[in-house]
């Protein structure tokens, strides 16, 4: 079960399990981001490269209006998978 | 069968993934390891799948999933009938430095297989392809 929810502008909430059947949810949600946010993957059990996908393209976006992604609460394995995919290379991971 | 493989086949539908994660999570009970490393093999069985199901569109047949534990590791095999060769091996590493969406189609999910398994062998026979990722693993009682 995967769910998001943007929260007071500017923090996504992601929990559950963010796979490619998923991803095109996950970015309806980034879709309508502006600005600098703030991703909360406390409740994130589980990555694949079909989401760190949705992510970068998120990155993208916002990089044109100088705007960046911070990440916040990653667990251990979400946190490798970034660091695998070089992303921690391309966002602030806290 | 013995009782250290087990069997499985899946429609070729990205829906299909929450059952192979409960496959793979029943397998792990049986074949006695331990929980904290399924979504290592999930990642791995999702990326291997759904490269299958976007790369070989006119695939037919299900595709099987098998897990067979050999001692310390797990052998995770993943078969799809009358399709084209692709070899998942020959793939080249994604350029890191690169937005995904200037990188190879399915360059990244196939490099973190290539991170996550200890190896990966791939072979085309008679229109068969069978992919083969092992990793090592712990039982539910060790310690890192």
């Amino acid at each position: 079960m995967f769910s998001i929810q943007q929260r007071d502008g500017n923090t996504v909430v992601f929990s559950g399990r963010l796979d490619a059947s998923q991803a095109d949810k996950a970015l309806r949600v980034l879709d309508s981001v502006r600005g600098a946010v703030t991703l909360d993957f406390a409740g994130l059990d589980y990555i694949s490269s079909a989401g760190i996908g949705a992510v970068v393209k998120t990155n993208v976006r916002l990089s044109k209006s100088g705007a960046r992604i911070r990440v916040i609460n990653a667990k251990p394995y979400v946190r490798s998978v970034f660091h695998y995919a070089g992303l921690d290379q391309l966002v602030e991971i806290e | 069968m013995s009782a250290r493989q087990m069997e499985m086949s899946f429609p070729r539908t990205f829906a299909a993934l929450e059952s192979i994660f409960d496959f793979i999570q029943e397998c792990f009970v049986t074949l006695g390891v331990a929980p904290d490393q399924q979504n290592e093999f999930d990642l791995i069985a999702e990326e291997l799948f759904t490269n299958m199901v976007k790369y070989n569109l006119d695939g037919k047949h299900n595709i099987v999933i098998s897990l067979e534990r050999r001692g310390d590791a797990v052998k995770m095999c993943l078969v799809d009938r009358d399709v084209r060769p692709f070899d998942v091996t020959k793939v080249p590493d994604p350029d890191l430095e690169l937005p995904l969406v200037a990188r190879r189609p399915g360059g990244l999910g196939l490099y973190l297989v290539r991170q996550m398994a200890d190896s990966l062998d791939y072979e085309h026979v008679g229109g068969t392809s069978r992919i083969t990722a092992t990793k090592s693993v712990r039982t539910p009682q060790e310690k890192t």
